[in-house]
């Protein structure tokens, strides 16, 4: 029954429109202080052509569990056995990512050239010691082969793609003679220069100020649009999932809690985190209102049971703190992680 | 911080003694005081706190060097001249021995050069005592006393050997600690006093006054410095006493070895200058030295004990190498650098190694400055944790 | 970036004028003055009484009568536009005669050490800090706290040492004996090559202990560096990665310090150099030093000086060239 409750299942490969398919990650890292699994059983998946949001609190796992996608985890960490990482490539065959060998060639040939990753920190993101178009003709000679003339048409092209105004001179620039803005948009083509099938954006707008954060967003829906690429959008905002996600994965310390269609999530959350998430929020029509936290702090080890359950308004005495809860169908293509909606099962 | 929410009492009551103990354990946390936490992180860095052990018994039996060694700097020993390190032992062909001895020694002909040498004579025994009488002394030049922490009833005992003139290494070597150390102490209470002065000065008013210091600096910054020191030692008048060398010496590193504190100071009070606190305390109507010094400095008193006890080795190993080369103190005072100096020669060593330990304390002094600072750095820093410091 | 070359040039010139009066300066902080040191040089043991007047004389004759900025300003001018450093007594020569060759040696002496130092202390550090806490690595910490620890002379010592004593091999001079007063030849210069090592090592050994610590921290800082990650991320092999991006930042601090570095071989020369007998300007000074020979003594740290100055501007306009945000920020 509960396997059953599962979005996938986990025998069979990958159905012909999914691109990637998480199941069971886990992911631990060696600390002085000894083990700890900050990624606790990952599972989502994402159809092509569509965008996924990975929502959550910093410290939730989000961004380790998209690394080690690509193999980019901090070398104390590892993918834990029993992880699968099931990823349709551009030939068309499905592969398991986490059996690739964490520095090999394989993997390499992934990065960059199917799945591209585009960072929070535009700045931080190019060494400024290169100019712009040194790290994109880098990428795009690495996984097209073409010459340095064609690349750097290549680049030339995608830097305007991306908007940026003269983009002629734009190549030959530093990053330090960039805004922040075009910096982002510049990774964005040395991203998408590769014409990668799946674009990781790892909190791409958080330090951009707001109007930025819109056209960046806008950028990336139209790019989206035109490449027809899948695209996996991390973030702890949920109003920016709102605006740019098909589906959403809620995360909460190493779990997904909520996977379902943004737009039904959106409306009717299942699980308290999810609205908790969504109540702190400002909106247009509750201006002047308060915001909702949610109480408490983000514990420092795992809980027991249910690890939402000692920020939990609504956690049922004795059993929260117990027992793990199972996924929760709410329909085939949306579950959430909750006792609450067990016992509402049973009971009607 | 799991149970704050307090929104499932059932669960606050089942702490377990553990838990408990984890919670007060971070009340204390939160509640200590900036130096408990600076000792608390300090005292996990081992190094750290073995240089620290290190430098405290250098420093101890250097203060009290009267006690601790079994003779004075000039006493000679005629039956034992250029002799080798005698090491105390328990046992020997004749058997074990509670208390420790050394052998006697006689005198032969070394084949070699023909001269006579003292040679260790394994039939005869000399144990050695402890708190015994010797040569009288003034403790810290007042209290009198005559009571070494070791030695032997007829002969000489020589831990370290005896050097050319019959005079015992070890004993030497820890009067060398204290003049070595404290050239080195006074250097750094100058260098930090100028610091003090010209670093805040530069620091606070910022601008032109900063900006005609950092030049001065730059200046002096960018002459070697050994030759720098060297030329200006070379100045002392050669019928100064020792003394007047001695002080000369200690305010020549104090006068060179500003800058780079200064620095530092300037650094930190440039960063702290534009702080809300500083606006307040000007609001108040504090004046600027009020301000620097009750206000601003004690925002990095942590950082500023870390940048004195850094500079503590350049002031020791600029002396070594003054008065290794003779420009700096001169016999009959003794410090590291002096008794190095007998060690210049290629055939000295060759025939008296031991001469060359000394050597062993300026390093051993050094490499403790050196950790103790680093412990004491990751311990000021409280973001050292997340940098993971080099030895950390 | 000719400009930034011409504003760095005019704060050479500066910096050598304020170290030339230092300079002076200390030439001139010796008790009793030149004149009686010469007349004292000169005539004792001779027998000739030496009288007031005599010494009078001789001040004249130098030009010690004139106030110090006179004799300042004869002493500079003579360097600057005669290239004269003046009278060098203890040796009854110019100073320009005792110096000669060594000015020469000293600079071989100089480079070797430095192409030692970089050798050794760039490519360790950036291995130790890609394989941390690898045993490489904790060795490299030994290393460096020893070697800011251990004075190069000491080192010179039990190397002389070592060498005495094992193998019966005198590593000091900067020739063997059949060229010592040979002129220059092929021989020669590979003779002087090959005694230059050791004292090259030497005097490397905590110019290299302090880049080790250097370059592997800054090495640390690159690799955790996002646009490594993000290059990390475009599928660059790891080998060209860190070549391109964190190692190529690592090299800037060593360049950046190049000036530090001669420095402080300058500041350790003159010891290691009399430990080992090499007949270069440090053991020179510390002659003059001894003899109170102040003419050659100053024209030495002159030298010496100046050339830091010199290595400090070569090290800006490198790190310019390197690194195009130092461009932008000096314009």
């Amino acid at each position: 029954m509960v396997e059953a409750a599962r979005p996938l299942d986990a025998s069979d490969g990958l159905t012909d429109d999914t691109l990637l398919s998480v199941r069971q990650l886990k992911i631990a890292i060696n600390t002085d202080e000894g083990r700890i699994v900050p990624v606790n059983g990952v599972d989502f998946s994402l159809k092509q052509g569509h965008t996924l949001g990975l929502v959550g609190e910093s410290g939730s796992g989000k961004s380790l569990s998209t690394k080690a996608l690509v193999h980019l985890l901090p070398n104390t960490a590892s993918i834990l056995d029993g992880s699968q990482l099931l990823f349709r490539t551009k030939a068309g065959s499905a592969v398991d990512l986490a059996q690739y060998a964490p520095r090999g060639k394989q993997i390499r040939h992934i990065r960059g050239g199917e799945i591209a990753m585009i960072f929070q920190e535009p700045m931080a993101s190019f060494s400024p010691v290169y100019t712009i178009g040194n790290q994109i003709i880098e990428a795009i000679r690495l996984h097209r082969g073409l010459d340095k003339k064609e690349a750097r048409n290549l680049a030339i092209d995608m830097l305007s793609k991306v908007g940026l105004s003269n983009p002629t001179l734009r190549i030959d620039q530093y990053p330090h003679e960039l805004s922040g803005g075009m910096r982002q948009r510049a990774m964005i083509a040395i991203a998408l220069s590769t014409n990668p099938s799946l674009l990781i954006a790892d909190e791409p707008t958080t330090a951009l100020d707001v109007t930025t954060q819109a056209q960046i967003l806008n950028l990336i829906r139209s790019l989206q649009d035109e490449l027809g690429m899948s695209v996996l959008f991390i973030t702890h905002d949920m109003g920016v999932i709102a605006q740019v996600a098909d589906d959403v994965a809620v995360m909460y310390m190493g779990e997904v809690v909520e996977y379902g269609p943004t737009r039904q999530v959106v409306r009717q959350p299942q699980h308290p985190y999810t609205r908790g998430l969504l109540a702190a929020i400002p909106s247009i029509d509750h201006v002047g209102g308060r915001l909702t936290p949610i109480g408490g702090d983000l514990p420092t080890t795992r809980p027991d049971g249910c690890p939402f359950h000692t920020r939990c308004a609504e956690a049922i005495p004795g059993r929260c703190a117990r027992e793990a809860p199972q996924t929760v169908p709410v329909d085939p293509t949306w579950w959430a992680r909750c006792h609450l909606l067990e016992q509402r099962e049973t009971a009607s | 911080m799991a149970t704050l929410n307090g929104t499932n009492p059932p669960e606050e009551e089942k702490l377990s003694r553990k838990e408990r103990r984890e919670q007060k354990k971070k009340l204390r946390y939160y509640t200590a005081s900036q130096w408990q936490l600076v000792w608390w992180r300090f005292r996990r860095h081992k190094a750290a706190m073995a240089g620290a052990v290190v430098l405290l018994t250098i420093a101890i039996t250097g203060i009290f060097a009267e006690f601790f060694a079994p003779y004075s700097t000039t006493e000679r020993d005629p039956n034992y001249v250029q002799g080798a390190p005698q090491i105390p032992m328990f046992w020997d062909q004749n058997g074990f021995s509670l208390q420790p001895f050394i052998h006697g020694t006689r005198t032969e002909r070394d084949p070699r050069t023909l001269r006579q040498v003292a040679v260790p004579d394994p039939d005869t025994r000399i144990y050695i005592e402890f708190f015994v009488e010797g040569e009288d002394y003034r403790l810290l030049g007042l209290i009198p006393g005559n009571i070494h922490l070791f030695g032997v009833a007829e002969a000489q005992v020589h831990l370290f050997g005896t050097d050319d003139l019959g005079r015992d290494v070890f004993s030497r070597t820890l009067y060398a600690s204290r003049t070595s150390l404290s050239i080195g102490f006074l250097g750094v209470l100058i260098a930090f006093m100028m610091a003090l002065v010209i670093g805040g000065i530069a620091g606070y008013a910022g601008g032109t006054v900063d900006y005609g210091i950092q030049r001065v600096t730059e200046v002096i910054r960018v002459i070697p410095i050994i030759p720098l020191y060297m030329g200006l030692a070379a100045a002392f008048p050669s019928d100064w006493t020792n003394t007047q060398v001695y002080f000369a010496m200690s305010t020549l590193f104090g006068l060179i070895g500003w800058p780079t504190l200064a620095r530092r100071i300037r650094g930190h009070l440039l960063t702290q200058r534009h702080e809300d606190y500083v606006l307040a305390a000007q609001l108040a109507g504090a004046k600027p030295r009020r301000i620097i010094a009750k206000h601003m400095l004690p925002s990095f008193t942590s950082y500023i004990i870390v940048d004195l006890v850094i500079s503590f080795p350049y002031m020791i190993l600029s002396e070594t190498a003054l008065s290794f080369i003779g420009l700096g103190l001169r016999p009959p005072s003794v410090s590291w650098g002096v008794m190095l100096q007998d060690a210049q020669n290629i055939r000295t060593i060759e025939q008296m190694p031991w001469l060359f330990l000394p050597a062993a304390f300026v390093v051993i002094a050094v490499l403790a400055f050196t950790v103790l600072g680093d412990g004491l750095r990751d311990a000021a820093d409280p973001y050292s944790v997340s940098k993971g410091g080099s030895n950390g | 970036m000719l400009m930034l070359a011409a504003r760095r040039l005019i704060g050479v010139i500066v910096t050598l004028f304020l170290v030339s009066i230092m300079v002076f300066a200390i030439m001139e902080l010796p008790p009793g003055d030149y004149a009686e040191r010469y007349a004292f040089r000169k005539f004792s043991g001779t027998g000739v009484q030496v009288t007031e007047s005599d010494i009078e004389s001789i001040r004249i004759d130098f030009g010690l009568d004139q106030p110090f900025y006179d004799r300042y300003l004869n002493w500079i001018g003579g360097i600057v536009f005669e290239f004269d450093f003046g009278e060098a007594f203890a040796y009854e020569t110019s100073v320009n005669n005792v110096i000669g060759d060594r000015a020469f040696l000293t600079l071989a002496l100089l480079f070797v050490t430095l192409i030692a130092t970089y050798l050794l202390a760039i490519p360790i550090a950036i291995y130790a800090a890609v394989r941390r806490h690898s045993i490489a690595d904790y060795s490299l910490t030994v290393v460096s706290y020893l070697g800011l620890a251990l004075p190069n002379f000491m080192l010179a010592l039990i190397l002389l040492y070592i060498g005495v004593t094992m193998f019966d091999l005198d590593i000091g001079g900067l020739f063997s004996e059949e060229y010592e007063d040979a002129p220059w030849s092929l021989g020669k210069v590979w003779d002087l090559l090959s005694h230059l090592i050791v004292p090259a090592l030497v005097l490397a050994w905590s110019a290299t202990a302090l880049q080790l610590q250097t370059v592997r921290s800054t090495m640390l800082d690159e690799l955790n560096k996002l646009s490594v990650m993000a290059a990390r991320a475009r599928g660059l092999p790891e080998w060209k990665l860190l070549l391109k991006y964190p190692a190529r930042l690592a090299i800037n601090p060593v360049v950046s310090t190049m000036g530090f570095d001669v420095n402080r071989i300058f500041s350790e020369l003159p010891i290691v150099a009399l430990v080992l007998g090499l007949p270069e300007l440090g053991q020179l000074l510390i002659q003059s030093y001894l003899d109170l020979d102040m003419y050659v003594a100053g024209a030495i740290l002159l030298m010496l000086t100046g050339f830091i100055v010199l290595m400090n501007f070569v090290s800006d306009i490198l790190l310019a060239l390197l690194d195009p945000r130092v461009r932008a920020r000096m314009g």
